[in-house]
């Protein structure tokens, strides 16, 4: 990997703009294509970043922001959070003996996640690039979560509320959980939201609806159910070790 | 028992244990078959871009602990697929490759640069022996040094490591695994850091859960198999599916050639025969470090396959990188010798070093009977140690593994040309209900799928902001033994603060830790972009 950067950096070599300073007195003024290579030559070996580097990287970079947000976030959780959360602190007297107690382990955890957050920022002095973010992942994100809370409520609610309907309809007392381990009820929640799961992202993808994107949420619905229930009688499908 | 008593055993397990069905007066031993669907498996993922072994190991372990049961007798059957899954799919990998010049991951990447030349060159029946053997002879290398010095090195730790030195060791390994891993070392430490605290919640000594904020539903903490599917294979999904969901779904690849004639050349054996040696030691080497993955070794084998690839061409022999056979084969045996070598810190040590390693323990922690680390070693005699029994098995299916791989490895990568031409987007929806319902009919919980969920996003984010998702799984996974071994070289030296520095052994360990936090960080890594910490090391 460490031949990747290097490759990368000899394909884009760092600029420099600033005047070399000779070491030794008052030199002839070089040739500007030599304090070039030479910037170049000098930059590559401290692997520090030039001024124009510096300007067009802007002082708050997400890196930046993930490790402050470490340091922060670590420092808070050590003097506030681990303290009032973990039943015994750093060290304890038990019995007449000191044994490390509960919150020991977090706050060592915690300690590395701050030392990660500095490591982090030392690593963006002499980084050329940082990671960009862009909007479009969290949108992404959410539609995604989306899909799957929707999922996960047709697969928890078909079943009982077809149960429902069908008890109306038929003056039965029973309920879904009576009804959870026959067929066709055990396996209609699981059938609807499974294929919703599948089927959706690839209509998303798609942008357009296919009823071959439904055909193949169905599919692998079924053969879940094939996999799972068939051959084993404890095993359950969802929603029915909730119901 | 001797030590030949152990290995008998351990064969006599694989071929004479529970029987996966009987007929015609025969029984058929679960282990060696299913070892073979596992190779089969892993060879079809592996050829599959988007899939990759971790991925077919996840989605099936709950599925073989529902068939084989959580006792003992299960673990060699599967391990058997597992260990199939991972050798197959270190050979598969190199098929869309070589075909369709679809690199999956960053080593696929480097076997195509002269895989898919030569096969525009209407040779990809050749380019594709040649991947092959390389990949087998990578294979058979790293297996041989796995047999020698996992027990070695087991038998040393267990004999010259006490408490303290132990815990070192395990902050040695996270300090080497969140340095070495991604592309930063500070998001290393984050990484490791989170991997920590998630491993803490609520599963202290006292009464209290701790660090569950008083919540009921994180009074029994997070469970070990909905973490590490959910930061490795949903936050995946997640990052597969989003590039399709902007810009739709990628065209259906192309095949520039489907001769099916042609194979070895005489002499091609000689001639890569150099390449693969050098890059099988130098992926094995790689490969015994726990978080250095396959994708470090092949471009380090590709790298130094070029530089003797200069100095001893022949005039008119193609360049590296137009379709050189020595191209493939220095990449192919540098990444599949890391899958055998990575399980040697796993069964010495304790420490998964790679994702298949994490799925071997994730295994042997759902069934029980067979705690990888150094006291799986012990020769005990007259008892019999049943872990050694069960290690000297995992032994003898890596060998049957590696078999397969040289007969019928190259009939079936052959014939997986067709698994490029599955569209992702269908894929990944599917792989994603898959693991959802593996995960239930494990915790019967729908919150344990929103746990899953929640890890995934987390998997997500990690790999949007560059940080790496291994350290963050093996740092869950060694966590308790960390605390464990801590707390017990605490009491033992008598309180003493200072126990990590108590023996000399002990500081060189903690003083390596520091060393290669140090070292490594002073190196800015991150001008490459998250693209590489993005891409889980599947392989």
């Amino acid at each position: 990997m460490r031949m990747i950067v290097f490759a990368r950096l000899k394909s884009n070599p760092p600029t420099p703009s600033v005047r070399i300073a000779e070491p030794f007195g008052q030199v002839p003024e070089p040739h500007p294509r030599r304090l070039e290579r030479r910037g170049q030559r000098m930059s590559r070996r401290s692997g520090a970043r030039t001024e124009k580097e510096n300007r067009d990287l802007p002082r708050l970079t997400p890196d930046r922001v993930i490790g402050l947000l470490a340091i922060v976030l670590g420092i808070v959780a050590i003097l506030w959070w681990v303290p009032a959360d973990a039943g015994s602190p750093l060290i304890e007297r038990v019995r007449g003996r000191l044994r490390i107690g509960d919150a020991m382990a977090p706050t060592v955890a915690l300690a590395i996640l701050v030392l990660g957050g500095v490591v982090l920022l030392l690593e963006t002095r002499l980084a050329k690039h940082s990671i960009r973010l862009s909007p479009r992942s969290l949108i992404f994100l959410v539609h995604c979560l989306i899909v799957i809370a929707v999922a996960f409520a047709l697969m928890r609610w078909i079943g009982p509320i077809a149960v429902a309907g069908w008890a109306a309809a038929t003056d039965s007392t029973a309920t879904y959980r009576d009804l959870r381990d026959t067929v066709p009820w055990k396996y209609l929640g699981f059938l609807v939201g499974g294929t919703f799961l599948v089927a959706t992202p690839i209509v998303l993808c798609e942008r357009r609806f296919s009823l071959r994107a439904v055909l193949i949420g169905l599919f692998s619905a079924a053969a879940m159910m094939a996999v799972y229930d068939l051959p084993f009688d404890d095993l359950l499908l969802p929603p029915n070790g909730d119901v | 028992m001797g030590v030949f008593d152990y290995v008998l055993a351990g064969i006599l397990a694989v071929f004479q244990g529970p029987l996966l069905f009987e007929g015609l007066g025969f029984g058929i031993p679960a282990a060696p078959l299913m070892l073979f669907f596992g190779f089969f498996v892993g060879i079809a993922v592996g050829a599959t871009p988007g899939l990759a072994g971790p991925m077919a190991m996840a989605i099936s372990l709950p599925i073989l602990i529902s068939i084989f049961g959580v006792r003992p007798e299960a673990l060699l059957p599967v391990f058997g697929f597992l260990i199939g899954v991972m050798k197959g799919a270190t050979i598969g990998g190199a098929v869309p490759a070589i075909l369709f010049n679809i690199s999956g991951t960053p080593d696929a990447m480097m076997t195509a640069l002269d895989g898919y030349p030569l096969a525009r060159k209407g040779q990809a029946r050749r380019a594709l022996r040649i991947a092959h053997v390389s990949s087998a002879s990578g294979d058979t290398l790293s297996d041989i040094v796995l047999f020698v010095c996992a027990p070695f090195l087991a038998v040393l730790v267990e004999r010259f490591l006490d408490l303290p030195e132990k815990t070192a060791l395990i902050i040695l390994s996270l300090a080497f695994v969140a340095a070495i891993m991604g592309d930063s070392v500070g998001k290393g430490l984050i990484s490791v850091a989170l991997g920590l605290l998630a491993a803490f919640v609520a599963s202290g000594e006292d009464f209290y859960p701790r660090l569950t904020f008083g919540l009921d539903a994180l009074s029994g903490g997070f469970p070990l198999t909905a973490v590490v599917l959910g930061v490795l294979i949903v936050g995946e999904i997640f990052a597969s599916i989003e590039h399709m969901w902007w810009n739709g779904p990628e065209p259906p690849a192309k095949v520039e050639d489907t001769s099916k004639r042609g194979g070895l050349r005489p002499g091609d054996v000689r001639r890569i025969a150099p390449y693969a040696f050098r890059s099988a030691v130098l992926g094995t080497t790689i490969g015994a470090l726990p978080g250095v993955g396959s994708t470090l070794a092949a471009t380090l084998g590709y790298a130094f396959g070029h530089q003797r690839y200069k100095m001893r061409k022949a005039p008119g022999d193609p360049q590296f990188g137009d379709g050189a056979p020595e191209g493939i084969a220095a990449t192919e045996a540098a990444n599949s010798a890391v899958s055998g070598a990575n399980l040697i810190p796993v069964l010495s040590l304790g420490i998964p070093g790679n994702a298949a390693a994490v799925f071997i323990v994730l295994a042997a922690d759902s069934i029980g009977g067979f705690n990888p680390g150094p006291s799986v070693f012990k020769f005990t005699s007259p008892e019999v140690n049943p872990e050694l029994v069960v290690a000297f098995g995992i032994f003898t299916l890596m060998a049957l593994g590696n078999l397969l791989n040289w007969t019928a490895g190259w009939y079936v990568m052959r014939a997986m040309g067709i698994m490029s031409r599955v569209n992702r987007h269908v894929l990944m929806p599917i792989v994603l209900l898959v693991t959802l319902t593996a995960i239930y009919v494990q915790e019967t919980n729908l919150g344990a799928l929103w746990i899953i969920v929640g890890f995934g996003v987390l998997g997500y984010v990690f790999r949007k902001v560059g940080i790496a998702v291994l350290p963050f799984v093996i740092a869950y996974i060694l966590a308790g033994a960390l605390e464990r071994a801590a707390r017990q070289a605490f009491s033992a030296s008598g309180a003493d603060p200072f126990f990590l520095f108590s023996s000399p052994v002990s500081i060189v360990l903690i003083v390596a830790a520091v060393a290669v936090v140090t070292l490594l960080s002073r190196e800015a890594k991150l001008s490459v972009g998250h693209r590489h910490a993005s891409t889980v090391d599947q392989r």
